[in-house]
């Protein structure tokens, strides 16, 4: 199984960034994928930054693959999207303006784009697309058929807090009254968003830039068995302000069978606390935790 | 100037339809009574008696009818889908309206003299992606998420000839559509495949001794009204929540409407073509309503477009029709 480290959806500062990347080389991961998908007014890292990380992360054996906005409305995601794909490293796609300006390029589909069903994948493959990232809200049952009924190489979201919508308007700002004319990048003193509540106390939503994500973690740990059968081939981590490098090596190390899944939970749990979810999974809520048995139960196809 | 502009309503049944027909609209835009559109609420759409019903109403009138079949179908299911579109084209419907790039490449393979505008789920929102769809499936029209500014538009507009539709009032998502799962994370059902946003039945009003209103989504607390306070449908963007500063506030979106009647001659004028107005949901009266504010405004254009001036009883009935909520310009003026 293929163990991928997701872009940063946050907007870490530029020293910030090269330090991460630089501990990246060194961890257990096989494939990073790096660029903003979540606004290109942040510019930490310049497309030259961008490059020569990759180059560094290739040198040390990783496989790179360069992501892209979930949302381009503007000249200005465009042109940052036309600076990627003249970078030599396969292109994430998140929206089909990549598609279309990426003539001859290798892709993947990204998480962002609308994939629910094999008839889609197998218009995907026809434009030379080998390469998956299921939508986040996807339960296994219609992944597994997807695969079954196409071959496709697919990778699914494992660990982390679950990118959930994407607008025109800076949340960040907004709490501060302000609009995206002032931005001044004021969402990098968030490095892991900035958790909101409903009104009687539950952690449920995160507000990240122009993004909403969970404010809980994410986290399939346990499940890498059921994972492995449905013919999937790659797992995701986002990147988090903490802790990333020993979740990169509890999931591999759960991998290779060194730890158990149990053990592998369990460790995740003491890095994130109790509330983990893995809800939509089996079908049900994406910010319900269901146990185990509970899955196994739903995956008897 | 060009071609008339196209005022497009929606209808949730047919009374609905002929309302918005007799007060002002070019098209009506429906679904049918299933999970391939996405407004499937209860005791809401069209029979396949209703389509050919609504279909002879509008052509005797010189009017359209479009079919939305813009939900993402899964697994054994995609059959479903087939045969909706299969439905769409044997009534002869003006256009079909499609998201999923399976049931487009099927529409386009099967029909290829069929009309498609791509739905705003589709989430394209640029002129590469915009031309991606005309490249692979020959989109007529493109209904342009509520995501891109008035600048943006024009700048689409000079570089797709795809034509361009536009929100013009109503409800409003303040995340781009087809990328939203605010709702399905809460509840467990997908937007994008179940074709609606918080579904009624895990919608929980609930009122203390005080008279204060707690609204659920599945259990989730989006939102406490005081009495008195308006209370519009709840969706997760437009919930109260608590912020890391101790305030309270509404960090996505307080409960607001699209109203762009200000905004007609600069939409016009960037290359839009066609005006929709939000809601196969909503009740006759209301579709009555908008629809007609609409079109007077889009008449009163075309007739002075020099001197066009945004009318008070306009925005006054507008705001009438909006739960008690605002009204604003969305992102088409700044982000």
């Amino acid at each position: 199984m293929e163990l991928t480290l997701g872009p940063v959806l946050f907007n870490w500062k530029r020293e910030e960034l090269l330090r991460f990347y630089k501990a990246v080389a060194d961890s257990p991961v096989d494939t990073v994928y790096m660029g903003e998908v979540v606004c290109t007014k942040r510019r930490s890292l310049s497309v030259r930054d961008i490059e020569d990380i990759a180059a560094a992360l290739s040198k040390r054996g990783k496989r790179v693959i360069l992501s892209t906005p979930a949302i381009v409305a503007g000249k200005e995601e465009l042109r940052y999207i036309e600076s990627l794909l003249a970078l030599p490293y396969p292109v994430e796609a998140n929206d089909m303006s990549v598609v279309n300006m990426a003539e001859g390029k290798e892709l993947v589909s990204g998480p962002h784009i609308e994939v629910y069903n094999h008839v889609a994948v197998e218009f995907l493959s026809t434009l030379g697309i080998k390469r998956v990232v299921f939508p986040v809200e996807l339960p296994a049952e219609t992944i597994r058929y997807v695969i079954e009924k196409t071959g496709i190489y697919g990778e699914i979201v494992a660990q982390g807090k679950l990118p959930l919508a994407f607008s025109w308007r800076c949340y960040t700002l907004r709490a501060q009254g302000l609009k995206r004319r002032h931005c001044q990048n004021q969402c990098s003193r968030w490095p892991d968003g900035m958790d909101i509540k409903t009104l009687d106390g539950e952690r449920v939503f995160n507000i990240n830039g122009t993004s909403i994500l969970s404010a809980k973690h994410l986290a399939l740990a346990e499940l890498v068995e059921e994972i492995r059968a449905m013919g999937i081939k790659a797992l995701r981590i986002y990147p988090h302000h903490s802790h990333t490098q020993g979740t990169i090596e509890l999931y591999r190390n759960a991998l290779d069978g060194s730890i158990s899944t149990e053990e592998a939970m369990e460790g995740l749990r003491r890095l994130y606390g109790e509330d983990l979810v893995n809800g939509w999974f089996s079908g049900g809520p994406g910010k319900d935790y269901h146990h185990t048995s509970k899955i196994q139960e739903v995956m008897r196809w | 100037m060009g071609k008339k502009a196209e005022l497009v309503a929606p209808a949730g049944n047919l009374a609905s339809l002929k309302a918005a027909a007799e007060n002002g609209a070019d098209s009506v835009y429906v679904g049918f009574r299933d999970q391939t559109n996405a407004r499937n609420f209860e005791g809401l759409n069209f029979s396949d008696q209703d389509i050919e019903e609504g279909l002879r109403y509008l052509h005797q009138r010189g009017k359209g009818l479009y079919l939305a079949i813009n939900t993402f179908p899964q697994k054994e299911d995609f059959p479903r889908w087939q045969k909706a579109v299969d439905r769409a084209v044997s009534f002869g419907v003006d256009a079909i309206i499609l998201a999923d790039l399976g049931v487009l490449s099927y529409a386009r393979t099967r029909y290829p003299q069929q009309e498609i505008h791509l739905s705003v789920q589709a989430s394209s929102s640029n002129h590469e992606s915009i031309n991606f769809y005309k490249k692979h499936f020959n989109i007529k029209r493109v209904i342009l998420p509520r995501v891109v500014t008035l600048d943006e538009i024009r700048y689409i507009h000079q570089n797709t000839d795809v034509e361009l539709e536009v929100f013009a009032i109503g409800g409003l998502c303040i995340n781009i559509e087809g990328r939203c799962f605010l709702s399905s994370f809460v509840t467990g059902a997908s937007t994008n495949t179940e074709g609606a946003c918080s579904p009624s039945r895990f919608v929980e009003f609930s009122t203390d001794e005080g008279g204060n209103l707690s609204i659920r989504l599945n259990g989730v607390l989006l939102n406490r009204l005081s009495q008195g306070e308006a209370s519009p449908y709840p969706t997760c963007c437009k919930g109260r929540y608590l912020m890391p500063d101790g305030t309270i506030s509404y960090p996505m979106e307080e409960p607001s409407s699209l109203n762009v009647v200000e905004l007609l001659p600069g939409l016009l004028e960037a290359g839009v073509c066609a005006f929709k107005i939000e809601g196969r949901q909503r009740t006759r009266a209301y579709i009555k309503e908008v629809t007609r504010i609409i079109s007077e405004a889009i008449r009163e254009y075309e007739a002075n477009p020099n001197s066009y001036r945004v009318k008070e009883e306009w925005l006054n009935r507008a705001i009438r029709t909006f739960e008690g909520t605002t009204q604003t310009l969305a992102c088409y003026m700044e982000k």
